[in-house]
């Protein structure tokens, strides 16, 4: 855009540049013709204040030709700025649609739970205790784990799993557990090591070799366990399928997500879900990519999350300065 | 660990109740010695830097609470291998409302042994408590 080049395109783009050059054009003509006329009938005297006339109006015309490029590469500049200002909006607004329906279905999910299940239960419970039927404490603290246990727990694990605190790797193994085969980068394995001394002071991180843990951070690990989550759930979803390969790993800067399952070809075009919403809300959110492709043997589903790889050790290091010796 | 010496243990519970429930279960054990009882894994973090080297302080069993820290992000199972990972020598018993399956799995991989867990129900009893911490300890004895 800064190249005189595109000074033409530019000079289309500014109408008001135009009709300035037009003006100085006739000006310049005017001017020309003037000298034409004069230049037989004049002295050597009054021809000088004629070429200065002419440099004058060759000065004009270089100023109003670049007065009309600065111009025009500001409209040019602001066409763009509006363009990528429509594109947010865009974006903004189907994030934002979607950010809805999913406030909606959470909240009437979580609505119908309490309204249909847990209320229901402590009725009647109470219901029984007044009306005798329950008389044993034993039956009224077992009626009570239950509600607790069966209804509460499991329903507020499945809202913000309490394994994804522990790791990536705990809360995956917990959700995918007879439901998919799990291959984990090393690397954000427990199993991986932290590289930094806690307690021994020949244990030195300068002198160890092996792969270092990564840390994801608690935003990017709950973005890509959602996304397991729901791309297996919709595997699922086809009767045809009976395997699910779940991969996640670190690759050239991104953290990458496949599920790939044997099941039915994946229809093109097809309108998305709110599960491939979802997914790729938070695709968006780290600014990565998705692609769902038919393979040889089923479907893929592949997201890049943008990540810098990070390792525990260096945030342990700058946490605690060297070491906890 | 020699077991006619009673083992010794410390605790990290951040629920006041549950607690003072086990510091009373180990305080009345013959077999257990509690050495220490701790609100948070911070607290506990924060003894711990106090008493160099830490293999001398640390107790035969840890009983953690895997949730016990202000902040959420903290949890005490992975510190607890990460201090296995480094060298010390404890069994670890883990007290949570949390399922345990896949996480007792991954702590395997590091370190085989040493590792068992409690879920947090009204029907936890004495007996289960101590019969799983005897188990744990049991685990890492020296064949």
């Amino acid at each position: 855009m800064n190249s005189l080049i595109d000074v033409p395109r530019i000079l289309r783009r500014e109408r008001t540049s135009w009709v300035r050059l037009v003006v100085i054009a006739i000006f310049i003509t005017f001017e020309v013709y003037s000298i034409y006329i004069l230049h037989r009938e004049i002295d050597e005297q009054a021809r000088t204040l004629v070429y200065l006339h002419i440099a004058v109006a060759l000065m004009v015309l270089s100023g109003g030709i670049a007065d009309a490029i600065i111009t025009a590469k500001r409209l040019l500049k602001i066409e763009e700025a509006n363009k990528q200002i429509t594109d947010i909006s865009s974006k903004y607004v189907s994030t934002r649609e979607l950010l809805f329906r999913i406030d909606n279905e959470t909240r009437e999910e979580v609505g119908a739970w309490l309204h249909g299940t847990l209320q229901p239960q402590l009725v009647r419970l109470a219901k029984d205790i007044r009306t005798n039927k329950v008389t044993d404490s034993d039956l009224v603290a077992q009626r009570v784990d239950e509600i607790a246990e069966k209804y509460v727990r499991d329903y507020s694990h499945n809202l913000y799993p309490p394994a994804l605190i522990v790791s990536l790797e705990v809360a995956l193994e917990t959700l995918l557990e007879d439901r998919a085969e799990l291959i984990l980068d090393e690397r954000l394995t427990n199993a991986s090591s932290l590289g930094f001394p806690l307690w021994s002071p020949e244990s030195e991180l300068t002198s160890y070799t092996g792969e270092l843990r990564l840390v994801l951070g608690v935003e990017r690990a709950y973005a890509a366990y959602r996304i397991v989550e729901e791309a297996v759930s919709n595997a699922e979803k086809k009767p045809s399928t009976t395997r699910i390969v779940v991969g996640v790993h670190v690759v050239d800067g991104n953290l990458q997500i496949s599920v790939r399952d044997n099941g039915a070809p994946y229809v093109k075009n097809a309108q998305p879900g709110l599960g491939l919403s979802v997914i790729d809300a938070f695709v968006q959110r780290f600014e990565g990519t998705l692609s769902i492709d038919n393979v040889v043997d089923g479907v893929e589903l592949v997201t890049n999350l943008s990540y810098v790889p990070e390792t525990a050790a260096s945030k342990l290091h700058q946490r605690f300065q060297g070491g906890l010796r | 660990m020699n077991n006619s010496q009673p083992l010794t243990v410390r605790i990290i519970e951040n629920d006041p109740d549950f607690r003072e429930l086990l510091n009373g279960i180990f305080e009345r054990s013959e077999m257990f010695d509690l050495v220490g009882s701790y609100d948070s894994i911070e607290a506990f973090g924060a003894e711990m830097l106090k008493h160099k080297p830490f293999n001398s302080w640390f107790p035969q069993l840890m009983v953690v609470d895997v949730m016990s820290s202000s902040d959420p992000r903290v949890e005490g199972a992975s510190f607890m291998s990460a201090l296995r990972t480094e060298g010390l020598q404890f069994a670890t018993l883990l007290i949570s409302s949390m399922e345990f399956g896949a996480l007792l799995r991954v702590l395997r991989k590091s370190q085989a042994n040493g590792w068992a867990a409690l879920q947090k129900t009204s029907r936890l009893t004495e007996q289960d408590i101590i019969e799983s911490a005897k188990a744990v300890c049991n685990e890492l004895v020296p064949s």
